[in-house]
């Protein structure tokens, strides 16, 4: 199985198996676009992500390495489900809000599509039901609001209602 | 590890504490340590954007009244359409709240409703916002000619504009004005007009709403032509379908619901034959004629139909709805609310139909298990239906529906108001364990329903057992529930509310006439945080001490109906004062012990826009 090595922001280096760090769109790009594909002996530096969530991130997409590739162009409608995640990913995803934190902007550069479902749909289960007082104590939000500003956005928000539940 | 190693990290730390300081690499045993503090307010702009999509507007709104970050976020085109800016019961005047905060608003509103205005003076909202305006809706409003131009003058970009039960607009516009000069402002990307409810609608005022329009594809005239004299709705009629007649190429969805048509209106409706429709809503409560018919014709005219609304149609006969099936196969959504003459026979053609997603059948109340079990449940199953409306139709059985609960488990509404019979602890359970991805649950009048079906504790039998496997299930199994109402359901006690309403998402809460008292809202307010709306009328337990609870715990509560819950008393409106800070709709008619004087502190509630009280001068000249 050929290999790949990356190397976290913290300068460890992963042995990653090659279809595994393809579920990374920003790896499988690099690789086409510079015709990595047999080199095995170059190693990727990834200065945003560090080694625990590396780490974590391999453990994950090792896990689903075999789910079918989900295509976002295919027409389907969104998925706004946030109850459908499957029981080992609830697990893995038991973690610190540091580790949710990084998980996420990882997810994000890398642009590993299941897992930023995956840590969107976490955070916005935690988020559900919460005031905004409550979420800045539970993600340790600062709050960068001037109390005008803050205001004005109540305000708003209190005439702002949801047009429909959309059936999807 | 290397010296430039290190250098570089030190630099990067530098760099990243300009933006925080809470970031700092500390030297560690043998080497650099990242620390850091999550610091979820300067995610970057896509992942806000991707981390909303997951939410309903209330989450959204809370968020971004969080942080900065999350405000931009929610100002991403996508939810800006996905709300609605619904003004109601207030005056429209600039230097009066809320329109006062609104005309300084950091975000704009493509979709605007107006419900129960009344109009000021020129206001600058609409010289602010009218371009972003896309759907603009006036509900009740007491407004005039005049002012409805100069607001349309400004919101030039307008695709929807809905002009709902405004009788004072169609009274007050006369057809020769005295104003010399009237602009007429042409809105060039206007593709909807909906006019329902309004009675006094004449030929001037459609001809000039119309006219506004050249790209219209959508005209909504339900409702409008039903209190008039005959001869009146013969001519507005006849307007109506020269205008069809004249625009045939271009309308592609035409609602003239609620409006008893007669069969010549159909067969004029049938004769244009470059009408070809997507859209259509209508009443057929005209006895069908065996020869000639009207229905029929229009029926086999419009095949492209994917919305038909036949509500009420009293006299829609089985060969009409199987000419349907035949003939509209693109068919998506189809209502038959209170269509009395389909039965058994009529209903099975719905097999047919397999893009069918939306199903509304209240009230016809022939249907019975036979009907259910060809349309619905046949082999070539209705897997894409979504929106299924059983109210009232009692003929049903429990093993039908039960069949209905495991076949159909995609649905995200379910209406069974009123189906008494069908619906008993063995088959609600088997709606929570099949129906996960329900948002919309209406069992009004169930009465059959306990605790033990509600919960799954202390069931006579478990609903799967198989060997040593035994396994129920409870309400709480539907974690994406937004509406629920029980009504009626009295059997359903305390107990359910304390031990399984774990509804996370859950936003408005309907329990009239239930035996709920403060240990079960006391729990109910804890474990549904999203609830906006309850509705406690005829709950005779309910008291002080559950005010007291839910202005206390329930942060977004909106509307409250308490109407007939004789326990309360000022002490619980005292606690609404005290605690609501986002109240709007308060019904307390029938709460005969509180005092006028506890109705007249309830303008402490700074955001109470309407209340429904006792009518105390009546009272008072009875008593006399």
């Amino acid at each position: 199985m050929p290999c790949i090595q990356l190397q976290s922001s913290d300068g460890e280096i992963f042995n990653v198996e090659f279809e595994i760090a393809m579920c990374s769109f920003t790896i499988k790009t690099m690789m086409v676009d510079l015709d990595l594909e047999d080199n095995c002996e170059e190693v990727v530096p990834l200065t945003n992500v560090d080694s625990n969530i590396l780490r974590k991130i391999l453990q994950w997409a090792n896990y689903h390495k075999d789910d079918p590739e989900a295509n976002p162009e295919d027409g389907k409608p969104v998925d706004r489900r946030t109850d459908n995640i499957c029981e080992w990913d609830q697990e893995f995803m038991k973690v610190d809000q540091q580790t949710l934190y990084g998980l996420i902007k990882a997810a994000n550069y890398l642009d590993i599509r299941g897992l930023m479902a995956l840590t969107c749909k976490t955070v916005a289960n935690m988020m559900k039901g919460k005031t905004e007082e409550q979420m800045r104590k539970m993600f340790n939000i600062q709050n960068d609001l001037t109390p005008e500003e803050e205001q004005q956005i109540r305000q708003e928000n209190e005439w702002c209602e949801e047009v429909e539940i959309v059936a999807d | 590890m290397s010296e430039f190693f290190r250098k570089l990290l030190e630099k990067q730390a530098q760099a990243e504490s300009v933006h925080t300081t809470r970031n700092m690499y500390e030297w560690f045993e043998d080497g650099f340590i990242y620390w850091f503090e999550p610091y979820f307010e300067l995610l970057p702009f896509e992942i806000m954007v991707e981390l909303l999509k997951y939410l309903n507007v209330s989450d959204r709104n809370a968020m971004a009244q969080a942080c900065k970050g999350f405000y931009e976020g929610l100002k991403h085109p996508y939810y800006l359409r996905s709300t609605c800016l619904h003004i109601h019961d207030i005056e429209f005047e600039d230097n009066i709240e809320p329109v006062r905060s609104l005309l300084t608003a950091f975000r704009y509103f493509p979709n605007v409703k107006l419900t129960k205005i009344t109009f000021g003076n020129r206001s600058d909202f609409w010289a602010e916002f009218g371009e972003s305006i896309e759907e603009l809706t006036f509900e009740n409003c007491a407004m005039w000619k005049q002012k409805l131009l100069s607001i349309l003058r400004y919101t030039y970009r307008l695709k929807s504009l809905t002009i709902e039960n405004c009788p004072d607009l169609f009274r007050s516009w006369k057809l020769i004005e005295n104003v010399t000069v009237m602009l007429c402002p042409t809105l060039p990307q206007l593709r909807h007009i909906g006019l329902a409810g309004n009675t006094v609608l004449e030929q001037h005022h459609f001809d000039f709403l119309v006219g506004m329009a050249p790209k219209l594809d959508s005209l909504d005239v339900s409702n409008c032509f039903k209190g008039n004299n005959a001869a009146h709705r013969f001519q507005m009629l006849g307007h109506v379908i020269r205008y069809l007649t004249d625009h045939q190429h271009d309308i592609r969805h035409f609602y003239i619901g609620d409006t008893p048509v007669d069969n010549l209106f159909l067969r004029h409706l049938a004769d244009i034959k470059g009408l070809r429709l997507n859209s259509l809503s209508l009443m057929v409560c005209d006895k069908v004629p065996s020869t000639e018919a009207g229905i029929i014709d229009l029926i086999r005219l419009q095949t492209n139909l994917t919305y038909l609304d036949l509500t009420k149609s009293l006299e829609l006969h089985d060969s009409c709805l199987i000419e349907i099936c035949k003939c509209m196969p693109m068919l998506e959504t189809l209502i038959l609310n209170r269509c009395w003459m389909i039965t058994d026979y009529g209903i099975m053609a719905i097999k047919n139909l397999n893009r069918l997603k939306h199903l509304d059948l209240t009230n016809c109340d022939r249907i019975s298990d036979t009907g259910i079990m060809g349309g619905l449940l046949t082999h070539n199953r209705q897997r894409r239906l979504r929106k299924l409306y059983l109210g009232l139709l009692t003929n049903i059985g429990e093993v039908v529906f039960t069949k209905i609960s495991f076949e159909l488990n995609n649905l995200t509404v379910l209406d069974l108001g009123g189906c008494s019979n069908c619906i008993n602890d063995r088959s609600i359970q088997y709606i929570f364990y099949h129906m996960t991805g329900l948002q919309e649950l209406n069992l009004d009048c169930c009465a059959k329903l306990t605790d033990a079906g509600i919960t799954g504790i202390d069931l006579p039998e478990c609903a799967i057992a198989i060997w040593d496997l035994q396994m129920s299930f409870s309400v709480a199994d539907l974690k994406r529930l937004r509406i629920l109402n029980l009504s009626g359901c009295y059997r359903v006690t305390d107990f359910s509310f304390r031990m399984k309403f774990q509804l996370q998402e859950l936003r408005e809460l309907i329990l009239n006439r239930l035996q709920i008292s403060d240990p079960g809202v006391e729990k109910l307010a804890v474990n549904c945080p999203s609830l906006e709306i309850i509705d406690f009328s005829e709950c005779q337990n309910v008291n002080d001490r559950c005010l007291e609870i839910l202005a206390k715990s329930c942060t977004r509560l909106t509307t409250l109906r308490l109407q007939n819950c004789a326990e309360i008393t000022d002490q619980g409106m005292d606690h609404l004062i005290k605690h609501c800070t986002t109240l709007k709709h308060l019904n307390i008619r029938g709460c005969y012990k509180i005092t006028a004087e506890a109705e007249a502190r309830l303008v402490g509630i700074r955001s109470l826009r309407h209340v429904m009280a006792n009518e105390r001068q009546e009272i008072a000249s009875d008593g006399k």
